[in-house]
């Protein structure tokens, strides 16, 4: 048996270190405890790429993203500046009077509606993230090559800037460079989150109750 | 490559007179001498029937165009937009031989230019702007001043609504009866500046900001020999931008346009158009918007020169500089700027867009896109409607209409028909204005999972609509 120096253990790279995980000023609560609790540092890891997976609308995926919005775009001290949200060819029209309701700053939007390629919907969201002039950029692209989601994620850590990229179940067949891989599903009254990759952390199932869709008493 | 022209050359025009330091005209009440001439445009377009709609751009180059034209007769011409200019012309009587002479000019001129216009003179530009709008006469003699107003409609101050109304309601109908009140009450009920602007009509102090005719820059980078590579091109296009902020700063000016055009050989110019959001001198935002044009131009020629022509300069204050390079990071609000600048110049100003919120029943009315973006100051109090909980996050441009099969509710991308989660809820409005409305929403699922709001026509046909989905 040879003995190994501990030094010589630690450079290895075949080793990951949970140490230089992510920075914890970049952390966002999801605003879902369930969530919150599963993923490292309590919240949506703001400074990097998110992507999303879903095969239909209306499973909650925004609502789901809502309260840590509401956050980044209406910040509790006043140091803060308010963070404009960029939309890159959403495929329906935000609604104005619910946006407001989760308590989103409407000034502090900007939409960039239907971008004619996808290529073009990437560069107007690298341009947004490279800039760090967004809290966050949520984008609809269905077709995305490894390379492009690199760039992504290397100029959401450039900016700052959460990026949250929304695309088809074809997307799992890809190998992926984001931070956080999550894959939504509707089980009955709950929204069932897969989590397929996520830096620092490990993959796992979360089920959140939806709180929206007027389930709720009416009167 | 040669520079014909070395660095840039005026085109036309004189120095913007700077935001800090603005030219005033100046007279006091005990040196009551000054002539005003007002000018109230009434038909500006140029169409002989007025029909065409007023366009505030094109409003304002005739505007200006005229008031350049004024100059003759004096040196002190005052613009107030959108439609009116004023002219001090007393250094000028005697030359032109009186005021009848002039005023005859000014209506030779617009006859010309097939404008409908009035003119009206008086001791202090304020009256004569009050008296052009209620196409009074004019008042030659100081002492005369306070008997014409006084007679003149509250209307024609141009205050805003709820102060007429409010002045209207204590039983208030011309500027006489204002003269009448007593100062201090005036001041404190309806507002200083009001009262302000009461004393300068009547001449007790007069300043207006003098107009300067816009002015551009231009330069031309001819080569040698013509060229198609788009790298050289982008280079040399670059190094007449450099150019271009280096004589900005010089000046102290900024510019909110530019024009590059590629001169081609026998053939028209292929011309790219770069807009900011504002004045400004900034050599990296030109740079960049620049580079993102040039990237997607398609030049049917290889070029001979570029020519650069700015739009109108204007006098900006920028930030101070940073001494260290690398802490030149600009603020938030700058960095958005930039954004929407480039996000505009790649896909057009009309893709990229705002949304606000408006008091509508109509669920389709309730939301508008704005396309004026960074002026906005965001609001403190949340602007919620009571029914904002029952409302879905996506609402379709158009409402979908649903398939039907026998008395059971619609589907959605599904065999089954969707499951009813709650409702009715009626929705009636919009019959005053022709677009009426008369829905039953409800919230539904689908077995996919997906949770819609749908509704049923009450008018027509009783159609099924799926208007918004639940994200």
């Amino acid at each position: 048996m040879t003995t190994v120096s501990v030094e010589k253990l630690i450079n290895h790279p075949h080793i990951w270190q949970g140490a230089d995980s992510q920075p914890s000023h970049t952390i966002h609560s999801t605003g879902f405890k369930e969530l919150d609790n599963h993923l490292p540092g309590g919240g949506w890891p703001t400074a990097t790429l998110t992507e999303i997976i879903l095969e239909s609308y209306g499973i909650g995926e925004l609502s789901l993203l809502m309260p840590a919005l509401a956050r980044l775009n209406r910040p509790q001290n006043s140091e803060q500046a308010a963070g404009w949200i960029l939309w890159v060819s959403p495929p329906f029209i935000p609604y104005a009077p619910a946006l407001s309701r989760h308590g989103i700053d409407l000034t502090r939007m900007l939409f960039v509606h239907a971008a004619p390629t996808h290529r073009d919907s990437l560069w107007a969201m690298e341009q947004a993230l490279r800039t760090g002039s967004c809290a966050a950029v949520l984008a609809w692209v269905q077709s995305a090559d490894e390379t492009a989601l690199r760039r992504l994620q290397l100029a959401a850590e450039e900016g700052c800037c959460w990026a949250v990229l929304f695309r088809s179940k074809a997307a799992l067949q890809q190998r992926s460079p984001a931070a956080l891989r999550l894959q939504l599903l509707r089980e009955g009254e709950t929204t069932r989150i897969e989590i397929l990759k996520c830096r620092g952390g490990r993959p796992g199932v979360i089920r959140i109750a939806r709180s929206d869709a007027g389930d709720t008493e009416w009167w | 490559m040669t520079r014909s022209l070395n660095s840039l050359s005026l085109l036309t025009g004189e120095a913007p007179s700077s935001p800090r330091n603005p030219v005033f005209h100046e007279s006091r009440l005990n040196n009551l001498r000054a002539v005003w001439i007002a000018v109230r445009l009434l038909k500006i377009t140029g169409d002989p029937l007025g029909t065409l709609e007023r366009c505030p751009e094109a409003d304002r180059t005739v505007l200006e165009a005229l008031a350049r034209w004024a100059r003759q007769f004096t040196p002190f011409v005052s613009l107030a937009p959108p439609q009116e200019f004023l002219m001090e012309v007393n250094g000028s009587l005697k030359l032109f031989g009186g005021l009848e002479v002039i005023k005859k000019a000014l209506r030779a001129e617009f006859e010309r230019r097939q404008i409908t216009a009035y003119l009206c003179a008086a001791p202090t530009a304020l009256a004569a702007l009050w008296l052009v709008r209620h196409r009074s006469h004019d008042v030659c003699l100081p002492e005369k001043l306070v008997g014409s107003l006084s007679a003149l409609p509250l209307g024609v101050t141009g205050w805003p609504e709820n102060i007429q109304s409010s002045l209207q309601s204590m039983g208030l109908q011309t500027i006489g009866d204002c003269l009448r009140l007593p100062r201090d009450g005036f001041a404190r009920r309806i507002g200083r500046q009001y009262l302000h602007q009461l004393d300068q009509s009547l001449g007790a102090y007069d300043s207006w900001p003098e107009f300067r005719s816009p002015q551009r820059l231009s330069s031309v980078l001819e080569f040698a020999d013509e060229i198609a590579d788009p790298a050289v091109l982008a280079h040399a296009g670059s190094n007449l931008i450099e150019d271009l902020g280096k004589a900005l700063r010089k000046r102290q000016i900024g510019v909110a346009s530019f024009d590059i055009a590629f001169q081609h050989l026998h053939r028209p110019a292929t011309t790219v158009c770069i807009k900011l959001s504002g004045p400004t001198q900034d050599r990296g935002r030109f740079l960049r918007l620049f580079l993102d044009k040039v990237e997607r131009v398609v030049l049917p020629a290889p070029v001979i020169a570029l020519a650069l022509r700015t739009g109108r300069v204007e006098a900006t204050i920028e930030r101070n500089a940073t001494l260290f390079q690398d802490s030149a990071q600009p603020g938030f609000e700058e960095a958005i700027d930039g954004l929407i600048e480039r996000l505009r110049g790649r896909f057009g100003a009309t893709r990229i867009h705002g949304i606000d919120l408006v008091e509508e029943h109509r669920p389709e009315a309730a939301w508008t896109k704005s396309t004026d973006l960074l002026s906005r100051t965001s609001r403190d109090a949340l602007l919620v409607s009571p029914w904002a909980h029952r409302r879905p996050l996506w609402i379709l441009p158009d409402p979908l209409p649903l398939p039907v099969t026998g008395n059971s509710l619609p589907r959605y991308r599904d065999q089954e028909p969707l499951q009813p989660k709650s409702g009715p809820e009626r929705i009636e409005a919009g019959w005053w204005s022709g677009e009426e409305v008369s829905r039953d929403y409800y919230v539904a699922a689908n077995s996919n999972g997906e949770r819609l709001w749908i509704y049923r026509d009450r008018c027509a046909d009783r159609n099924w609509f799926l208007h918004g989905i639940f994200g």
